[in-house]
């Protein structure tokens, strides 16, 4: 384990916050043509489930960057990174 | 409830390009407007509002990463304790009634209109020391996590100072790195909004796409504007509606 420059990870990184910034737009798209068509019941229901998902989408990043974190043998930051997903899965699951 | 989803798109779009345009977050804007302008009880408007600060964090962060303008390890170190803050701050928030809320917000409404006018413009004496005081730094980001919290804004006022005086960073990765921070303890800051049913659920997609479409279009057609007297006018209408907040709240 040793302090990395601040550039070496970026691109990786860079490249996980894409993938999600394009899953959230899909995501936040599709909630506003559903609820606009308006299903009825279904509506609520998908607002619903798309609410939770929004918010799991920045703790999904954290795991990716985990991850590559990982694999690129940046240890202290991959443990940091990986630790904050375990208290949110917690927080989100378990301590309600 | 009848406020058009589509009314909250254009509100939205319009604060993201003007926060975009003035260089700041959304939240101190939006928690007003979800407030006043919508009737959405304050504990409603913050959620949404960190709905709203979690769609830019992620739209910056995907743009600042790949220029290698974010120092990751002291993001993720700082965020030890801004997510401490931020999720014991929302937790507090459900205990502390709407009035209170109503007036720390407009507190620090005043206070962003102030700094506002006195923030240096330029950043050209910025030079890149390696000082590392990381426990006074956790401190700091600990008091920017329960603004995050308990306000539903981004915390930009702290925290950017905390890495550019307390960490040596220089300013264009002090605002990325403050940017990646916010979006990691609003996904915490949420949670108890979330177990406490406060999230709004049939606006966020409409507010956030409407944040991230408004910032969007505003940084691709306007430069960074610096006039004084577009500032001004921007910290009056901040006083007034922190006014108007604590009057309406106090009704």
């Amino acid at each position: 384990m040793e302090d990395e420059p601040m550039n070496r990870n970026s691109k990786e990184a860079g490249l996980i916050y894409q993938i999600i910034w394009y899953l959230m737009i899909a995501m936040l798209v599709l909630a506003v043509i559903v609820q606009h068509l308006g299903l009825g019941e279904r509506t609520d229901n998908v607002a619903t489930v798309i609410s939770h998902l929004y918010l799991a989408l920045v703790p999904l990043g954290l795991v990716l960057l985990t991850i590559v974190l990982f694999i690129k043998k940046s240890t202290l930051v991959a443990t940091v990174a990986g630790s904050m997903v375990v208290i949110w899965l917690l927080l989100r699951f378990v301590i309600s | 409830m009848g406020t058009s989803p589509w009314l909250i798109f254009l509100l939205c779009s319009g604060v993201g390009a003007l926060a975009a345009v003035l260089g700041l977050g959304g939240g101190v804007l939006l928690v007003p407007i979800f407030t006043l302008l919508l009737d959405l009880p304050i504990h409603q408007a913050v959620a949404l509002s960190l709905c709203c600060v979690m769609a830019t964090s992620v739209t910056a962060t995907s743009r600042y990463l790949p220029d290698g303008l974010v120092d990751l390890r002291a993001v993720l170190i700082l965020e030890i304790t801004t997510i401490i803050g931020s999720y014991g701050a929302a937790v507090v928030a459900g205990m502390i009634p709407d009035r209170v809320i109503a007036i720390l917000f407009a507190c620090v409404m005043i206070l962003a209109a102030a700094m506002m006018l006195v923030r240096q413009p330029g950043n050209s004496n910025d030079k890149h020391s390696e000082r590392h005081r990381y426990p006074l730094a956790l401190s700091g980001s600990l008091l920017a996590g329960g603004l995050v919290g308990l306000l539903g804004i981004g915390g930009g006022v702290i925290k950017v100072p905390i890495l550019r005086l307390l960490l040596g960073k220089p300013m264009r990765q002090a605002v990325a790195a403050s940017a990646m921070m916010v979006g990691i303890s609003a996904a915490f800051a949420l949670l108890p909004y979330l177990h406490r049913g406060e999230i709004p659920t049939h606006f966020l997609a409409y507010a956030a796409l409407g944040t991230v479409a408004g910032a969007f279009v505003s940084s691709r057609l306007f430069h960074k504007i610096e006039s004084i007297y577009l500032k001004i006018v921007f910290s009056l209408v901040l006083v007034y509606t922190a006014i108007n907040l604590i009057i309406k709240t106090w009704d």
